[in-house]
């Protein structure tokens, strides 16, 4: 019924529009030949005109609130006959207090801009596909300059583009990589959002349209081509791997779609109509350096892999310690599974330096070698080993259980029967305590998921041993699907407002707020960069358990 | 005028000093006659009563003479050591089918009776040295005329003076010397003791008694020694050597003197001929005859010369103060040999000698003192033995014994390296460890002092316990022990059968306190069988000559105690078949079927050893330079010992077969992944106790390494 009359209001809404377009039009005609078709436009971002402009790259430079140097300005008339469809109204948007101008776009500009962006994403369809076009599509794409040559003309192209544009039928885009190594995380994928969806009272099978990636950014905009070209989504979710979020993303305003993308990075993408369903990563080293300087660590040494992961947790930790005025000793990069480098690493730490410290192996080399003549016993050098030098009370190491209970046993190795060592969401796997490491003792890391048992229901799986453990082959299910759910409940909560164009669902998505009772709790869902919000977790390593440290949750 | 000798004087001043002078009688016949006649009367008179006075005084001297040497007083007792002879008897030891296979003795003794001697070998001796033996009553005056007579004329005597009879008592009875009063007595010895042996019996006695050189003593020691055979095989010819050794075993040794043998054989047959033994055309034909010596090789040498010697040193810990030493004591030992292991355990070394070769080449160091190249002689051993009986049935203490007596089965004391290993891993899954839990292989030091190395290649890896058991990797062994505690795994060892001092620190539970190879065999016997230890036994009983037990091993049931679960026994000869499927032992993976064992090499490779067993058979096997040479390449037992224990159980089937090991209620299996320790179709076959398998689920480390090397890698970068 909610939905009948968000058609019914949309259909309403869509005859005054076509009504002021045509008044519009006989205005525009009467003034002047070449006068611009008005748009209200209070986002640069969204604007016609920063669409224009170019790709995404170009956007956050042109579109400073309040520049208009290639756009004349609007005039009295023309706002007076708003085309509402194609105007967009000052989002409640924290950060951005100032209304921006209203831009104004002329028949000819709308076409080549959104003619010309769908035509360009219809070249990248598949032949296959090439027929499988919507009427509304397939008019806006026969659009030319000439189809504004006249008022009637350009009255029909404005209706258009609000057909174009309206998301009253609410179609939501689903990529996924149906293929390869991804085929799981897309099936956890799918299961978050349709669990969300379904939740959220909706009907997923009818809702959303899933469509296979083949996990490339080609495939990505295939896929996309068809969404708009065929479906006319309202809104996409994908985009779990960074590059297709980054090929999508770049789509996002040329095609005045909205998306949710899942994952937490799209490098170069400012575009406000897309958001990022994910947990954020330095949230997590903010929790863990508050939990470290509870603990009045002083001093830290941070160890990385080589090949980058790590390093962004890593770089966000080490500047949130030196705000809480923890020193970063040393910050060394090791080879993972390499024992020389990670030897090294903790000699390094620890100052065993043979030849740093030449003068004192060799008294304790004399010390040992008399000791065993003492004993009767033969001196072996190789078992001569400096004593460590523990001027660091933790040890950072952000990368997977395997890594630091080696290094826990490497550590040992050099003499340090005990270190406390912090670490991410990597660490947690019952095998991190299972055998037991009685050096890990005290360690602690942090995760966006905490007790496993009140994750939304439809993704909870068996929990292992504790609330805090599931068994090994749904972690990954779990943490992509729970990312999904979060992206397919803002989605289906964003389209439940009553809208006129599908890119005022950022409004939407951005007014949203969770649930007290629900894993995220209250609160916005998007922070101001358009990320979820997500609760950080601080957990303790027992000797053959793990502990979430009370009071550490942070949202 | 002559002067009348003073009186008599009588008294304690003066003794009878004999008869009046010469000069005294003349004077008192001058008085009475001095007629010619009436002086040779009297001359004659005085010549008789000179011989009859001569002869008395002779006779009385003789007669005291013959009493102070004995002559007349010859009692029964003082032939005693000859009619109460007891033959020398060397002790002789024989396998666990009765085959003599071994004999111990200080004088070499091969007792022939009489009845038994060859009719040629008899009388080739009654030729030469007695010809009127059968007649004659202990001497032959003849004979000693003969002697005499042909001594005066400056020639010699073909035969001696002495009969066979005088010749037994002299040997027995009387100093060498050459002395008339030795004869004398001798031929009154002799003569008595005719009276109370046969003649048989006296020949036998010659014939057993007599030292007839080269360690024999007696024609039956020197027809094994001279001609390698028993003396009834002996053909008249090589009787003929035999009877020539009497007169000077030195002087005629055939081995020495082969001449002069030859030439003393043919004394003999010329003799045998003038007696009427041979026909002169038959003594020549058998003088023609060519002689085969045979090269003597004791018999302790030939089949088992290390077990032989182990079961000499375990007779008188057997049989405690009685014998000091097994020589010559006439003991019937029988041991536990099997005489076809044996050689088929011999065989498996000989065979090996090219590779054994080889390695000892590849060890060849440079002296730094001279600068030589110096290449080390490399040994092996082998001790098999029953784990259900502990009997020894196979013990090859070296390469060669003629080399090297050393019998590195026992006496020797080394690194048994990674062979000790099991002991470890049984004392933990007895505490309840399971093989597949995972361990994290990294560098491990204990106390802070010790380090021990392992492969390179395993570090920063996790393992299950049974993959770390059979790759042999040190690390988690060592972190294992430390969980068990060292103590325990002492007291475990010990339990096992280890009764060689175990250093009681952590270097230990990877081999670093030397054992025996026996010390291993316990310990892989009781693996073998089913957890029940078994006091090995080289030896099942000991009899006099006459048949008397004078030890019997005790019974099985009576040496045997159980010290590790059947279960858990079978927990741990299911992970050392690992070994062989997909460890170290990896090469002689088609013995899996039916045999188990664990590889192992010391400390610098200077040990290398292969320890294995079916149900009916535990095979060690070591290799090494009793120098302790470092061994190049042989990281992991299996390059030179493996190849050897492969060889000899291939072979030892035939005798033992094989029978399969049993599976104790109580046990299951399951296929476990390797590495990450959960079930999967994919794994290998691991036992647990009922109720102790490992889970379904997989993993987290194979989630990491299945995968993209990442764990909960969600965000990007």
């Amino acid at each position: 019924m909610r939905r009948r009359n968000r058609q019914v209001s949309s259909l309403t809404l869509s005859i005054l529009g076509l009504v002021v377009v045509m008044a519009f039009g006989c205005v525009t005609r009467k003034a002047s030949k070449s006068r611009p078709l008005t748009l209200k436009n209070q986002d640069p971002v969204l604007s016609m005109d920063n669409l224009a402009a170019g790709g995404p790259s170009n956007v956050q430079k042109r579109a400073k609130p309040g520049s208009t140097a290639t756009l004349p300005k609007p005039t009295p008339r023309a706002v007076e006959k708003p085309t509402d469809r194609l105007t967009d109204k000052p989002e409640p948007n924290n950060d951005k207090p100032e209304p921006p101008p209203t831009k104004m776009l002329s028949c000819q500009d709308v076409v080549k801009r959104i003619t010309g962006s769908y035509k360009s994403i219809a070249a990248l369809r598949s032949p296959q596909n090439a027929g499988q076009t919507g009427d509304i599509q397939k008019r806006v794409l026969s659009y030319t300059a000439s189809d504004c040559s006249d008022a009637d003309k350009r009255r029909a192209v404005i209706k258009t583009m609000h057909e174009l544009l309206d998301p009253s039928e609410g179609k939501v885009g689903l990529f996924v990589s149906q293929s390869g190594s991804d085929y799981r995380m897309s099936q956890a994928v799918i299961k978050g959002a349709r669990a969300a969806f379904n939740e959220s009272g909706d009907d997923f099978d009818k809702r959303v349209v899933v469509m296979d990636t083949g996990g490339n950014p080609a495939g990505a905009q295939r896929v996309l081509a068809d969404f708009v070209l065929r479906e006319r989504v309202a809104l996409v979710i994908g985009g779990a791997n960074q590059p297709e979020a980054v090929a999508l993303a770049s789509w996002a305003d040329r095609l005045f779609l909205p998306m949710i993308v899942l994952t937490d990075k799209i490098p170069g993408v400012t575009s406000k109509l897309v958001f990022r369903s994910y947990p954020k990563e330095s949230e997590l080293a903010t929790s863990l350096a508050k939990a470290a300087q509870s603990r009045s660590i002083k001093r830290i040494a941070i160890l990385k892999p080589s090949d980058g992961k790590g390093a962004q947790f890593a770089a966000a930790f080490r500047e949130e310690a030196k705000e809480k005025g923890i020193e970063i000793a040393n910050e060394l990069t090791f080879i993972r599974g390499d024992f020389n480098s990670m030897e090294t690493c903790g000699k390094t730490v620890f100052k065993i330096d043979v030849t740093e410290r030449h003068d004192e192996y060799e008294e304790l080399l004399k010390q040992k070698a008399a000791e065993a003549e003492a004993k009767g016993q033969t001196f072996n050098p190789r078992f001569v080993f400096l004593k460590p030098v523990v001027d660091v009370q933790a040890i950072l190491i952000p990368d997977d259980f395997k890594t630091v209970r080696h290094f826990a046993k490497i550590f040992k190795y050099l003499g340090v029967e005990r270190m406390s060592l912090l670490g991410n969401q990597a660490w947690r796997s019952v095998a991190l305590i299972d055998p037991p490491e009685p050096a890990m003792e005290g360690s602690i890391f942090t995760d966006f998921i905490g007790n496993y048992t009140l994750i939304p229901q439809a993704l909870q799986v068996p929990t292992s041993r504790s609330p805090y453990f599931i068994e090994p082959q749904s972690v990954a299910d779990v943490d992509f699907g729970i990312v999904a759910y979060r992206a397919g409940w803002a989605a289906a909560q964003s389209l439940k407002a009553p809208l006129k164009v599908r890119h005022r669902l950022t409004k939407n998505l951005i007014a949203l707020r969770g649930e007290s009772k629900s894993f995220w709790g209250p609160g916005p869902v998007f922070d101001k960069d358009r990320q979820t919000t997500w609760p950080s977790f601080v957990f303790i390593v027992d000797a053959d358990r793990i502990t979430l440290e009370t009071g550490t949750v942070a949202h | 005028m002559a002067r009348l000798p003073p009186p008599i004087p009588t008294g304690e001043d003066f003794e009878f000093s004999g008869f009046p002078d010469e000069a005294y009688a003349r004077a008192i016949s001058s008085r009475r006659s001095n007629s010619v006649f009436t002086y040779l009367f009297r001359l004659v008179r005085i010549c008789a009563l000179t011989c009859v006075l001569g002869t008395l005084v002779a006779a009385v001297f003789g007669w005291v003479w013959l009493r102070d040497i004995g002559a007349f007083r010859i009692e029964p007792n003082r032939l005693k050591a000859i009619t109460q002879y007891k033959p020398a008897d060397n002790s002789v030891v024989y396998d666990r089918e009765g085959k003599k296979i071994g004999e111990f003795f200080d004088t070499y003794h091969v007792f022939v009776p009489f009845r038994e001697m060859p009719k040629d070998l008899v009388n080739a001796i009654i030729a030469i040295e007695d010809r009127s033996f059968w007649t004659h009553k202990g001497y032959d005056p003849k004979g000693m005329l003969r002697a005499a007579l042909i001594f005066l004329k400056g020639g010699h005597h073909e035969q001696g003076a002495s009969t066979i009879t005088q010749q037994v008592v002299r040997h027995f009875l009387l100093p060498h010397e050459r002395t008339l009063s030795r004869k004398v007595l001798e031929i009154a010895l002799a003569r008595q003791l005719e009276k109370q042996l046969s003649k048989e019996r006296i020949f036998e006695i010659y014939a057993n008694a007599l030292f007839l050189g080269n360690g024999a003593y007696g024609v039956g020691a020197a027809a094994w020694r001279y001609f390698g055979k028993p003396v009834r095989s002996l053909d008249p010819h090589e009787s003929a050597v035999i009877a020539g050794l009497f007169q000077s075993p030195s002087r005629y040794n055939p081995k020495k003197f082969p001449d002069r043998a030859k030439a003393r054989q043919r004394q003999v047959l010329t003799a045998m001929a003038q007696a009427g033994f041979l026909s002169p055309v038959k003594a020549k034909e058998m003088t023609n005859r060519p002689l085969v010596y045979k090269e003597y090789r004791p018999l302790n040498t030939l089949i088992a010369p290390y077990f032989i010697d182990y079961v000499k040193e375990q007779v008188p810990l057997l049989l405690g103060e009685k014998i000091a030493t097994p020589d010559n004591h006439g003991l019937r030992i029988y041991t536990t040999l099997d005489t076809k292991l044996q050689g088929l355990a011999e065989q498996a070394v000989s065979e090996s000698s090219e590779l054994l070769n080889r390695a000892g080449e590849m060890a060849t160091s440079i002296r730094e003192e001279d600068g030589s190249r110096h290449q080390p002689k490399i040994e092996a051993a082998i001790l098999a033995t029953d784990p259900a009986t502990g009997e020894i049935l196979a013990m090859v203490g070296g390469r060669d014994y003629n080399q090297t007596e050393f019998n590195r089965t026992v006496q020797s004391l080394r690194s048994p390296g990674s062979s000790f290993k099991p002991i470890v891993y049984s004392a933990a899954l007895a505490q309840g460890k399971k093989w597949s839990d995972v361990v994290y292989v990294s560098p491990v030091t204990v106390a802070g002092v010790y380090r021990p190395r392992g492969n390179d290649e395993d570090l920063l890896t996790e393992t299950t316990l049974l993959r770390a058991f059979y790759r042999s990797m040190n690390q988690p062994t060592v972190e294992l022990g430390a969980s068990v505690g060292i103590e325990k795994i002492l007291d475990h060892a010990k339990n096992l059968g280890i009764r060689s001092p175990l250093k009681p620190e952590a270097g230990t539970m990877i081999g670093g306190s030397d054992v025996t190879m026996l010390d291993l065999s316990r310990v892989y016997s009781t693996f073998a069988n089913s957890g029940t230890l078994v006091d090995e036994t080289a030896i099942l009983k000991i009899t006099d000559r006459s048949g008397k037990v004078l030890y019997q091993a005790p019974e099985v049931v009576m040496r045997a105690r159980r010290v590790v679960s059947e279960q858990h026994a079978a927990l741990m000869t299911e992970g050392m078949r690992m070994v062989l499927i997909a460890g170290t032992g990896v090469k002689s993976s088609a013995l899996s079927e039916m045999a188990v064992g664990k590889t192992g090499t010391s400390n610098e490779s200077t040990d290398n050893w292969f320890c294995g067993y079916t149900p009916a058979l535990t095979a060690i096997v070591w290799v090494g330079s009793d120098e302790h040479t470092q061994l190049p390449g042989t990281s992991a037992g299996n390059t030179l010992a493996l190849p050897i224990w492969d060889l000899f159980m291939t072979k030892s089937f035939t005798v033992r077969p094989p029978v399969p090991f049993k599976k104790p209620d109580g046990i299951v299996s399951a296929r476990v992944h390797p590495r990450y320790g959960h079930k999967t179709a994919n794994g290998v076959t691991m036992y647990f106790m009922r109720g102790q398998e490992p889970p379904e689920e997989p993993s987290a480390l194979e989630n990491l390494e299945e995968g993209s090397g990442r764990y909960r890698d969600v965000f990007s970068h």
